[in-house]
């Protein structure tokens, strides 16, 4: 069977000069934005509740339920997109923010008059420095043609995007600790409830959304709720973004509907596993989702397939693993970037992480005992549901299920 | 009321409170390493994770920052809880441990020794190395050792949230995460010592206590800081009286070397200190053994000295000054007494030689008297706690540091605060507070339309106004009678002597030193008695002072130090200090305190009370006094405002864990009574204010350690003040445009003129140094005393 992407985002980023804005409206850019102006803020919540939109940052939370949480109370509130994109693997939101910022921009402005925003902030990754420049770019664009500032196009609706390179953490991509370095503090997550919603960006109730995310809104504005909700199955609606990386021959970029492809499949339209070597697993969602094995592969990539094996589809980030690489090196190289990239706040993630990377390390120079798989697993167990964010909650269920899943073998293929 | 259970029985909370509260107050003592009952909770430590089990789903939550909600079902002992939690807990933050308790000055009082103990496994699993930092001294007041540290950030929430300061914080991530200092080599913050009393372990240390003593060896004794007239509680703590492992303390009644102060920790008053205290009462306390203490009653003989015992020189004082007419006998003191030895000189003053001549500071007249019907403030410091507008005159960082914090706290919480000041002080500089900026000169016209517009009621709601007492008659006249028109305006008098409010109680009226000093000058004072003060090194115009002094036949100096008056005086008597004797002292507030004997006299000094409780006998007046309680007795019936005033407050207690050494000390807490003064408000009208000329002025201000009569004393200030530098400050301005004349006067003085731009034109600040008064002889030239 032939594999046809289903090219909605990707769409916009296909062609040469794609980031220029008149590009962007030849292909009917800034439609969704003039329509989104004339329905009412409600209206446009409903809309995005009815295409049933997940999250595409990690945690897959409906949209448009996120929204409704934002009070009605006429004051202050705060649209922040997360393009803080850190998680190893992932490379979807750089494709749209270097090839249609417009797009995201577009999103931009329609979410923030649906949640009454009138400041909105972009956390860019500081690595994406080319990212920035068009981005950077496309932003002055869009003031210089009044989609962005005071009264958009003619509306009563004025708007405000600020770019800000964020300060080269990966955890200041959870939305709490990113609300932190936002504000010039240290970044660290913050204590939910309140939640972002509620009590955000300078105490007002914000919005943090993912790029992807909210490149979809125009989309979805323009064809409808019901028209996405169609895409897709019924607990994962539209399309999603593929990165597949790792051991196969073409790493690629691509848009599917979801449901309508396996992981398997994923590895094929990637230029199959790569040669000489066996597949061993499939990381399906970004580094922090844990190992599917070979024998796991043929579920479709939804999120609640994933969640049935007991992992997540998280940013659609499939990492594909063969034999060529040791797997202690595999998991010890995991490991290590969540032990390095903890934030420090609390005593499970900060100190359990790196004790099991020192751990692995041994594993992984051959020196591994039976005993060590027993400390490494109880290390989880100190870990799990004791964190403050769910870095470190990530880190312990990826490790925990390989050593479910591998067992001795961890210690033998070393 | 709403229950939650816990470990199956049912307690009530109250809306907002968490779950540790609730269990804490039910002798469930979960433990905590980063939840500090005076700081906002953060949950960052985890060893207080509970199981919480709400509508059918269990959770892991940490119980200092979870809300109880209804219907919540906690369990704190479950296998779980002890294993992955307080055991793993533990173990993990021992990974990287450098297990020295032996040199460690926490060892005995540190929270992770004793949760260990208590919850933890005696080996740890760990065979790697641990993570190692370089050690860095950011102040002579701590002693940090950063390997030590657990992160459980209670020292920058602390630094950043309660003491208002932005360099010292928690630097990197994950396991290199460790706290420093910013871009400073110092840390400049008046309140810092309060980090290593509530790091839970031995990361920052007492600087001045360091390889001291262990704390089983200590007793803590419950004291006053005897600095400032806020009278923040402390603990002194001392070696335990009768020691088991090292002695002997007492050799023949006296005092050894073992025997002193070795450190200040603090004491919670909700009321006054709210546990906190600033750097310079904390550390402020060497001075007990300072080398220039008084050792012995000794009297002045054809120019040589001659020690003798205390009955020879009593009779020798009394037979001096019994044939004395009233008017020539004359009291200088600056307050720093307790309220018992204030009461018996009051009698030996006032009812026996009968003076009219007691001078406390050198402003005499008393407008607050005339106004309020009595001297004392109508505010308490708590209520800056929720006054929407704070007015300050005056200095408040270097002369009553202790205040900031609920300054600071106030600011925090929306209140406005306003200083008025010819400098921008820390407060302004960091947007705690406005600043209404004045050359002194125009004192009088700023205060009167500040009057005005308290007046008018141009300050909406609570209204507190922060006076010190040394303001200028007419300023602070018209500001106290503004705030009795206003509608909901109280004021704050802060006392620039620490005990003058009790002074006043027992009896006194200050009349100006200056009125007494003229006096002397012209002859008609016989009989001087100096009285813990030094007129040398606490006022300006030095030689005014100095020939006073030459002419008086009989000075009889009672203090602790020998400090430059002491040439002058006839007959010296050594006195015991806050730390060495039993008293009761008044704050600025009215409240009446009490603090204990931590130590033994020094030699043979002796309580000012016992002195003049001599005196008074020898005078044919028999008072029946032995002891302390005696004395109280006598003023709760002969002083009304005292009648109510229980002197043998018990402390309260609250319920906490036992066991957490550095939440062990706020289970107790201490409330003392505010003492029932009769308030009879007169409805005046402002003085207008007279119209000066503008014109370039020295003036003295305070210095957090300089000027202070005790820390001046001890030389671990000595990195804040450079004691032998002597500086003036002014603006570039101000420097430009002195005249050679000016200019080749001030470098004769050896003063180092340091620019400072916060500094309003035509004022040249200097900051005095206690021990040096040379700069009176240009201050008396230009006028200081006329602010
Ligand atoms: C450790 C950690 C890192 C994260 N990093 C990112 C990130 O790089 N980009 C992102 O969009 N979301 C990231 N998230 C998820 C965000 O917290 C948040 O769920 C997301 O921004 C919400 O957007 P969405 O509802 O559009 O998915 C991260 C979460 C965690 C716990
Ligand atoms: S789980 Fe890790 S990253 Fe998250 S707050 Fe705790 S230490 Fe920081
Ligand atoms: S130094 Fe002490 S108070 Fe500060 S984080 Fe470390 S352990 Fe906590
Ligand atoms: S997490 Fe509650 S005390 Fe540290």
């Amino acid at each position: 069977m032939e594999l046809v992407e289903k090219r909605l985002i990707l769409s916009y980023t296909d062609d040469e000069g794609s980031i220029t804005i008149e590009n962007y409206i030849k292909k009917g850019g800034y439609k969704a934005l003039r329509k989104a102006l004339e329905m009412r803020p409600e209206e446009i919540i409903e809309e995005v509740k009815k295409s049933g939109l997940r999250g595409r940052g990690g945690a897959g939370f409906p949209t448009g339920q996120k929204w409704s949480f934002v009070p009605n109370d006429g004051n202050e509130h705060y649209l922040v997109i997360n393009a803080d994109e850190g998680e190893p693997g992932t490379f979807k939101d750089r494709e749209i923010l270097e090839k249609a910022p417009h797009l995201l921009i577009e999103g931009a402005i329609i979410s923030a008059y649906a949640i009454k925003a009138n400041e909105g902030f972009i956390y860019l990754r500081a690595e994406y420095m080319d990212a920035f420049k068009i981005l950077k770019d496309a932003i002055i664009e869009a003031y210089n043609n009044s989609l962005l500032g005071k009264n958009i196009l003619g509306s009563n609706f004025s708007f405000d995007l600020h770019l800000y390179p964020g300060a080269g953490a990966y955890i200041c991509g959870e939305e709490t600790a990113l609300l932190n370095s936002l504000e010039g503090k240290r970044g660290i997550p913050r204590l939910k409830p309140p939640f972002p919603a509620i009590k955000g960006l300078y105490g007002k109730p914000t919005v943090v959304n993912n790029v992807e995310t909210i490149a979809n809104i125009p989309i979805i504005i323009n064809n409808g709720g019901d028209w996405y909700k169609k895409l897709g199955t019924e607990k994962s609606t539209g399309t999603k973004i593929f990165t597949i990386s790792g051991a196969v021959k073409e790493p690629k970029v691509c848009e599917f509907e979801l449901g309508k492809i396996t992981f398997r499949q994923l590895i094929e339209y990637a230029g199959g596993i790569r040669e000489g070597s066996k597949l061993v697993g499939v990381i399906p969602g970004g580094l922090s989702a844990p190992i599917l094995i070979n024998d796991e592969i043929d579920i479709p990539a939804t999120y609640e397939d994933c969640s049935l094996k007991n992992t997540m589809l998280g940013s659609g980030a499939v990492i594909v693993i063969d034999d060529k690489i040791p797997l202690a090196k595999i998991i010890r190289r995991s490991i290590q970037f969540f032990a390095f990239e903890s934030c420090g706040w609390c005593t499970p993630c900060r100190d359990g992480l790196p004790w099991a990377t020192r751990i692995l390390r041994k594993i992984e120079v051959g020196n591994g005992r039976r005993e060590d798989l027993d400390t490494l697993y109880e290390i989880c167990n100190y870990i799990k549901g004791k964190t403050f964010c769910a870095l470190g909650e990530g880190a312990q269920w990826i490790l925990r299920v390989y050593i479910e899943k591998f067992g001795e073998k961890i210690l033998t293929q070393g | 009321m709403p229950k939650i259970v816990i470990d199956k029985k049912e307690y009530e909370f109250k809306d907002g409170e968490t779950i540790l509260e609730v269990a804490w107050r039910n002798n469930i003592f979960i433990p905590v390493f980063c939840y500090h009952p005076k700081m906002p909770y953060v949950a960052a430590c985890r060893i207080c994770n509970v199981e919480v089990r709400i509508s059918n789903s269990t959770r892991i939550m940490p119980a200092c920052a979870t809300l109880c909600q209804e219907n919540m079902e906690i369990i704190t002992n479950s296998n779980v809880i002890k294993n992955d939690i307080q055991k793993g807990v533990l173990e993990l933050l021992l990974l990287n441990h450098p297990l020295d308790c032996p040199t460690c000055d926490a060892g005995g009082e540190c929270d992770l020794q004793e949760l260990t103990l208590r919850f933890g496994s005696d080996r740890s699993r760990y065979e790697f190395p641990k993570r190692e930092f370089e050690r860095k001294n950011f102040s002579p007041f701590l002693d940090l050792y950063p390997n030590r540290c657990i992160e459980c950030d209670r020292c920058s929430r602390f630094f950043h949230l309660i003491g208002g300061g932005t360099e010292w914080g928690t630097y990197n991530r994950g396991w290199y995460e460790v706290f420093g200092v910013w871009k400073k080599e110092i840390i400049e913050n008046e309140f810092s010592g309060n980090m290593w009393e509530i790091c839970p372990l031995g990361a920052i240390n007492d600087g001045s206590y360091k390889f001291k003593a262990r704390p089983w060896e200590i007793e803590s004794i419950e004291s006053i800081a005897p600095d400032d007239s806020i009278g923040s509680n402390i603990y002194v703590d001392i070696r335990k009286k009768y020691p088991k492992s090292r002695g002997p303390f007492e050799i023949g009644g006296r005092r050894t070397n073992l025997f002193k102060v070795y450190r200040i920790t603090s004491r919670d008053n909700p009321k006054v200190n709210d546990y906190w205290l600033s750097d310079r009462e904390r550390y402020s306390y060497s001075w007990i053994n300072a080398n220039n203490r008084i050792a012995y009653p000794t009297i002045k003989e054809n120019g040589t000295y001659r020690s003798v015992n205390w009955e020879y020189i009593l009779d020798a004082i009394y037979s001096d000054i019994k044939d004395v007419n009233s008017e020539e006998v004359a009291l200088i003191t600056s307050a720093r007494s307790s309220n018992e030895s204030a009461y018996l000189s009051k009698i030996l003053f006032k009812e026996i030689l009968f003076t009219e001549n007691v001078g406390f500071s050198e402003i005499g007249e008393d407008a607050i008297e005339e106004v309020f019907g009595y001297s004392i403030s109508n505010a308490t410091i708590s209520d800056i706690d929720d006054a929407k507008n704070i007015i300050i005159f005056g200095d408040i960082k270097n002369s009553f540091p202790i205040l900031g914090i609920r300054l600071i706290r106030s600011s925090r919480n929306g209140a406005n605060i306003f200083v008025y000041n010819y400098y921008k002080e820390r407060y302004i500089l960091e947007n705690w507070a406005k600043g209404i900026i004045f050359h002194p000169y125009e004192i009088e016209k700023v205060a009167y339309e500040l009057s005005l517009k308290v007046k008018n009621n141009e300050f909406r709601g609570k209204t507190v106004l922060i006076l010190p007492d040394n303001l200028p008659y007419r300023v602070l006249r018209n500001l106290l009678i503004a705030s009795i028109y206003h509608d909901n305006a109280k004021v704050l008098i802060l006392r620039t002597k620490p005990n003058k409010q009790g002074f006043i109680d027992v009896g006194f009226k200050d009349k100006s030193i200056y009125e007494i000093i003229e006096k002397a000058n012209l002859g008609k004072i016989k009989v001087l008695f100096l009285w813990h003060t030094d007129l040398l090194l606490e006022y300006p115009n030095r030689s005014e002072i100095e020939s006073a002094l030459s002419k008086i036949p009989i000075v009889i100096y009672i203090s602790p130090f020998a400090d430059y008056s002491i040439k002058y005086a006839k007959y010296i008597l050594p006195e015991t200090t806050i730390f060495e004797e039993d008293g009761s002292r008044t704050n600025t507030e009215g409240r009446v305190q009490i603090h204990k004997q931590a130590l033994l006299n020094y030699e043979d000094s002796m309580p000012s009370w016992w002195i003049f409780k001599g005196l008074i006998k020898r005078f044919g007046i028999s008072l029946k006094i032995d002891s302390i309680e005696d004395i109280r007795k006598l003023m709760k019936k002969e002083i009304y405002y005292y009648s109510e005033v229980d002197f043998d407050k018990r402390p309260r207690y609250r319920n906490y864990p036992p066991f957490i050494p550095s939440i062990r000390k706020l289970i107790k807490y201490y409330e003392y009574d505010l003492a029932k003064y009769p308030m009879r408000y007169k409805n005046l009208k402002l003085i207008e204010p007279e119209a000066k000329e503008v014109k370039p002025l020295v003036i003295l201000s305070p210095h957090i350690y300089k000027s202070s009569y005790y820390a001046s004393r001890c030389e671990i200030f000595y990195s804040y003040i450079k004691p032998y530098i002597r500086t003036i400050e002014a603006n570039s301005k101000t420097i430009a445009s002195l005249s050679i004349d000016e200019k080749f006067k001030l470098e004769d003085e050896e003063f180092s003129i340091v620019v400072n731009e916060n500094v309003v034109d035509n004022v040249l600040i200097y900051r005095p140094l206690f021990f040096d008064s040379k700069i009176n002889l240009y201050l008396n030239k230009y006028g200081s005393r006329e602010i």
